[in-house]
């Protein structure tokens, strides 16, 4: 087996595969209301998937997480996950995914079946009114039933939070109890540039050194040495006794450590969120030779990994650092 | 004993409540307290394609309950 490692000696363990770019919901920040997603003969058939994953299994992947858009609106994703799932305490370490909690109710179960141990659920906010603005649909119930369920079987729940300015700022410390209060730790993020959206993202840019100043003022924070190989620093909060992580794209750099790449839903193989550079898979998986020319591409990948991402919001109406959308690449 | 059943996603439309509370036997099995709740809502809760789990773990209709038990039922995926 020949390891994934770039030429910043960063080995390569950690695959983010975007499975679909369509979501039920709307988040601003994310995406405009008349989103135009790819069509379905570009993305990933379940077959294609699979044989990637396990192609990066052959090169030394331990993780994989799948991620969209909203993986959970894939109608074939629970094959996918039980077929990752056989690997898990084979090639695989975890396998895990992101999801909005949407469809988490009906799904908490058969991911657990599948070998699905720990999630990550994005949740903002736990105003009713506040979700249906910030995500264009009146979903928070719904949510908030999912993350219930979740924890019902048995998943590990994170909690992902962006942090927006005159938005959800004033709410995360109570978020942030409540959060700790049912077990799941929670993670705040910065928003970051990518895709052009409606609106302005400079107007809810809410810095998390800020935010770090306000818990502390109510909290005991301590550093944790926990890692997760990504941009996350953790803390754990004594009077709560849950951890928070902070994720600040924008004011910190992270990228020494870096261990992950990520696959866009059409199989362009991103080295790094914040940066232009991909690799076509989808081209390598549709060739006569797929094995090869994937071996190739990821050996090309392996060259071409930037050493820092070129994340900045500086100004108003700034464009973003990067015109794909999140949604493409999957957080 | 006192058990609290939890009805999650569309399953809560069904039971028009998120949670209750029931009073059980003592070593009652989950299709002991279906006995106690409205016939049709037993009914549809009864459906091998409803998830059930206690205490954080997926289990069946024979899972035997202890007081403070925590029962959830969890809907199917629903189609496309």
């Amino acid at each position: 087996m020949r390891p994934l490692v770039d030429q910043f000696a960063r080995r390569i363990t950690y695959l983010r595969l975007s499975v679909t770019d369509r979501c039920d919901l709307r988040c601003t920040y994310c995406m405009p209301e008349r989103m135009q997603f790819v069509p379905k003969a570009e993305v990933l058939s379940l077959e294609e998937l699979r044989r990637l994953a396990l192609g990066f299994i052959a090169r030394g992947v331990r993780k994989i997480r799948l991620t969209g858009g909203e993986p959970l609106v894939r109608r074939d994703v629970l094959e996918l996950v039980r077929a990752l799932g056989r690997e898990v305490g084979a090639g695989l370490d975890e396998l895990t995914l992101t999801t909005n909690g949407m469809r988490l109710a009906e799904f908490a179960a058969p991911l657990v079946d599948a070998g699905v141990r720990r999630i990550n659920v994005s949740l903002d906010t736990r105003n009713r009114a506040l979700f249906q603005q910030l995500a264009r649909r009146d979903g928070l119930m719904q949510v908030l039933s999912g993350i219930a369920a979740a924890k019902a079987v048995g998943l590990k729940v994170k909690l992902n939070t962006v942090a927006l300015k005159g938005l959800n700022e004033g709410e995360i410390p109570a978020l942030i109890e409540w959060a700790h209060g049912e077990g799941h730790d929670l993670t705040l993020i910065e928003v970051m540039p990518l895709g052009e959206i409606e609106g302005d993202r400079f107007d809810h840019y809410l810095p998390l050194s800020g935010v770090r100043d306000v818990l502390e003022a109510r909290w005991t924070l301590t550093p944790s040495p926990h890692r997760s190989g990504g941009p996350a620093r953790y803390f754990d909060v004594a009077e709560t006794g849950g951890r928070i992580g902070l994720i600040t794209p924008l004011t910190n750099n992270f990228c020494d450590g870096c261990n992950r790449v990520r696959v866009t839903a059409t199989g362009q193989l991103a080295m790094c969120l914040g940066g232009e550079a991909e690799v076509d898979l989808r081209a390598a998986l549709r060739s006569h030779e797929p094995e090869r020319r994937i071996d190739a591409a990821l050996d090309l990948a392996m060259r071409t990994k930037p050493e820092r991402h070129a994340f900045a919001i500086s100004g108003h109406g700034e464009a973003p650092a990067l015109a794909r959308h999140m949604s493409a690449t999957g957080g | 004993m006192r058990v609290r059943l939890m009805f999650l996603g569309r399953l809560q439309e069904l039971a028009g409540a998120t949670e209750r509370a029931v009073d059980a036997a003592p070593g009652a099995t989950v299709e002991a307290l279906l006995e106690l709740l409205e016939r049709d809502l037993a009914a549809q809760l009864r459906s091998p394609k409803v998830r059930i789990a206690v205490g954080g773990v997926l289990g069946g209709l024979d899972r035997t309950l202890s007081d403070g038990d925590e029962v959830a039922f969890l809907p199917p995926v629903s189609g496309g």
